[in-house]
């Protein structure tokens, strides 16, 4: 027996000290996972790569422009190109030998009109080897980057870019607003049931969670396309066919259904554990059940509407999947720009991003302000 | 004075099991009342049917001889004082106090006056401002108290209100809680499991066990003179001795016949005979009416404790007594008539 007593204390030593080590790989996986792609978005936001210019036929361009960017990357002025890594300018035409190792490649640009009105590969003595260039690649003469916020200056001038991220912030503070007016009654009765029809009601709310994203909201496209589920019981019914895809509501309606859950979940978690007690106390005082929901119950379940908040409002203002699927161009979401940016200029994406992470920071901070102050201090009343 | 609740008929069961079993119960106004039992009793669910928050299966609620089955409690005149205070977090102590008047719409300057005299009445001047999570127990308790009371309600119900405060805490409490119901002359009902609590406090008490009253009287009525054998052993430590009613003013038991005060039990009845620890006096052996061995004493700082067994019957007879002999000794134990309280026989283990 006694020896029993003895060996229990160390036992629980080498438990906890496996439990913390058990800990380790986290953080590991925390920096790395988390925070080097973090880091790497926010580095790609503030720099321009030095990258190879690429110049189209038919490409909008000044003649300053171009050399600008050959300057970029490294190039020289000659008065006679010759040598791999110059250029050299008249009137309206750029000539450009690109910086290759074991090949002479001379282009000649000629801009007109603002636009690159031709595109020439020349020999060496200067006699056109093929004119019926679409598109040429100059080359890298330097490496390396350069610290710029050309990205966010670019963003801020654009009034497109402008217009869809406010797009953006509207379509989600509207699905965030629709799932907390339906989350939040949902999660009050939900709260209020008996267990039996709880557990099973709170499992259909999750259901939908367990189904691939994407094939949620083509669900919802079935339903509403034009030739669709709705469309044809209304046609069935003899009522007139409602055009209803590719609209903000559209998007709108699939967003509230895939980020409800996420709403009614920590709401529902507050209130069931809030202490029933409490609301008798507040009957016990005189308020009915209304002046209780509304002094009592509410106040105290800021906590759960600030983490609903933040679940639904987050995800939804850097959907991409859901305008894409649902909506029009006159439903066009930050998240579909950023996704479509980061195809050819990952840096302006970046920036992005970074624009709207900072957005949403801004926001949680405000968000769990409010929070703490609505716990501890108490202002709804 | 008039009854102000009357409690009629009423039962209760959760899942089938009785809680409330054709509960009567009639309480006077400006009283102090304790409903006193072991958990389970039933004391709780009485408070709550009488607050509103628990529905009785059948019987009628009176209060103020109007039925009150169908009042929801925000409409009844009855406050409580809840357990673990229910007081509200997101509030501070003076909107706390001010909640009920506030519900009732009554003016920002006259609520003013009325929270800061609540706040002098329980001691917590110049708090009106803490959180209520910076207070501790004892001024949760004390801010429970008066948030109920500024609604002026004729009756207060408080459940267990002391039961998680320590026992200094908890003394100070029970007086001034009691000062409060005489200054204020509320109707207080108190539910407690806690006898030393409910003698010192009550006007009435109201002894209950599985969900029926054992018995209902004055603490000294309760103390004294217990009706049954549960009440004599909730209500502090007692001896409780089978014997025989021989003739009124005479009782056997232990192998001696004894003088008492009670009759009207019949001739050759059997008898269950309670005398409190305190009362059995220790003698030399020569003396006593009974004599018997002592097993153990234990010091407990105002007298001593001891076990000692009873020589004819080898009953194990608790005394509480100041002076003290040591295990192995045999010591002789005397009752005064008066001392020697006798209840109804009862099958044994009621």
């Amino acid at each position: 027996m006694r020896k029993q007593v003895e060996n229990k204390p160390k036992e629980r030593q080498v438990q906890s000290a496996g439990r913390s080590a058990f800990g380790y790989p986290y953080v590991v996986f925390a920096i790395v996972f988390i925070l080097a792609p973090l880091f790497l978005i926010v580095f790609y936001s503030i720099t321009l790569p030095k990258s190879p210019v690429s110049i189209s036929l038919g490409e909008k361009c000044t003649v300053d422009a171009i050399v600008d960017k050959l300057e970029f990357i490294g190039y020289t002025e000659e008065a006679f190109p010759g040598n791999a890594g110059t250029y050299s300018v008249t009137e309206d035409t750029v000539s450009i030998v690109n910086f290759r190792e074991n090949r002479f490649e001379c282009y000649s640009v000629r801009v007109k009109d603002g636009m690159v009105y031709s595109l020439t590969e020349l020999n060496k003595d200067g006699s056109v080897f093929d004119d019926t260039m679409a598109s040429v690649k100059v080359l890298n003469k330097e490496n390396g980057f350069v610290f710029t916020i050309n990205h966010f200056k670019n963003f801020f001038s654009s009034t497109v870019y402008i217009e869809v991220f406010l797009r953006s912030i509207y379509i989600a503070l509207i699905s965030t607003v629709v799932c907390l007016l339906i989350g939040y009654p949902t999660a009050y009765i939900l709260a209020n049931m008996q267990s039996r029809f709880r557990n099973f009601l709170s499992v259909l709310f999750v259901l939908p969670m367990w189904m691939n994203f994407l094939l949620r909201t083509y669900a919802w496209r079935n339903l509403l396309e034009k030739s669709g589920v709705l469309n044809s019981f209304l046609s069935f019914l003899g009522l007139p066919e409602q055009n209803l895809m590719y609209t903000q509501g559209a998007v709108i309606l699939c967003m509230v259904y895939n980020f409800l859950p996420f709403m009614i979940l920590p709401i529902y978690n507050t209130l069931s554990k809030l202490d029933k007690s409490m609301i008798e106390a507040s009957h016990d005082l005189g308020a009915n059940h209304y002046q209780t929901l509304i002094k009592v119950v509410l106040p105290n379940s800021v906590p759960g509407i600030v983490s609903g908040i933040t679940m639904t409002f987050v995800p939804s203002i850097t959907a991409f999947a859901v305008s894409r699927i649902m909506g029009g161009t006159e439903s066009m979401m930050i998240g579909e720009i950023i996704e479509r940016q980061f195809k050819y200029d990952p840096w302006f994406g970046s920036a992005i991003s970074v624009i709207i992470m900072i957005l949403l920071l801004i926001s949680m901070v405000f968000l769990s302000k409010y929070d703490k102050e609505e716990t501890v201090g108490g202002g709804l009343i | 004075m008039s009854d102000i609740i009357r409690l009629e008929d009423i039962s209760v069961a959760f899942d089938g099991e009785i809680i409330l079993d054709k509960l009567n119960l009639n309480i006077r106004d400006k009283e102090f009342v304790t409903l006193l039992g072991p958990s389970g009793c039933g004391k709780t669910t009485t408070l709550r049917i009488i607050g509103g928050f628990q529905r009785q299966d059948s019987g009628n609620v009176f209060f103020d001889n109007q039925l009150i089955n169908d009042i929801p409690p925000y409409k009844r005149n009855v406050n409580t004082v809840f357990q673990k205070y229910a007081l509200f977090p997101h509030l501070n102590v003076y909107e706390n106090i001010a909640f009920g008047l506030n519900i009732k719409k009554v003016p920002k300057s006259e609520i003013a006056p009325l929270v800061d005299e609540m706040l002098a009445l329980v001691n917590l001047r110049g708090f009106g401002n803490r959180n209520i999570q910076s207070l501790s127990g004892g001024q949760q308790q004390r801010v429970a108290i008066a948030r109920a009371l500024i609604n002026k309600p004729h009756v207060l119900l408080l459940d267990e209100p002391l039961g998680a405060l320590d026992l200094k805490l908890r003394k100070e409490m029970q007086i001034e809680l009691k000062n409060m119901q005489i200054k204020t002359g509320i109707t207080f009902i108190y539910v407690t499991h806690d006898q030393e609590e409910a003698l010192t406090m009550s006007d009435t008490v109201v002894v209950m066990n599985k969900g029926i009253i054992q018995q209902i009287g004055t603490p000294q009525d309760i103390y004294n003179e217990p009706t049954n054998s549960f009440v004599a052993d909730f209500i502090g430590e007692s001896n409780i001795i089978p014997g025989t009613m021989v003739k009124d003013l005479v009782v056997d038991f232990c192998g001696h016949r004894f003088d008492c005060v009670d009759k009207g039990f019949g001739e050759n009845v059997p008898v269950e005979i309670v005398v409190r620890p305190e009362d059995v006096k220790v003698t030399e052996p020569k003396d006593g009416q009974l004599t018997g061995k002592v097993e153990s004493s234990i010091f407990k700082g105002v007298h001593y404790e001891m076990v000692v067994e009873e020589d004819n019957t080898h009953f194990k007879w608790i005394i509480q007594s100041t002076q003290t002999a040591q295990p192995g000794e045999t010591i002789g134990m005397l009752l005064y008539p008066s001392d020697i309280h006798i209840m109804k026989g009862e099958s044994k283990d009621a």
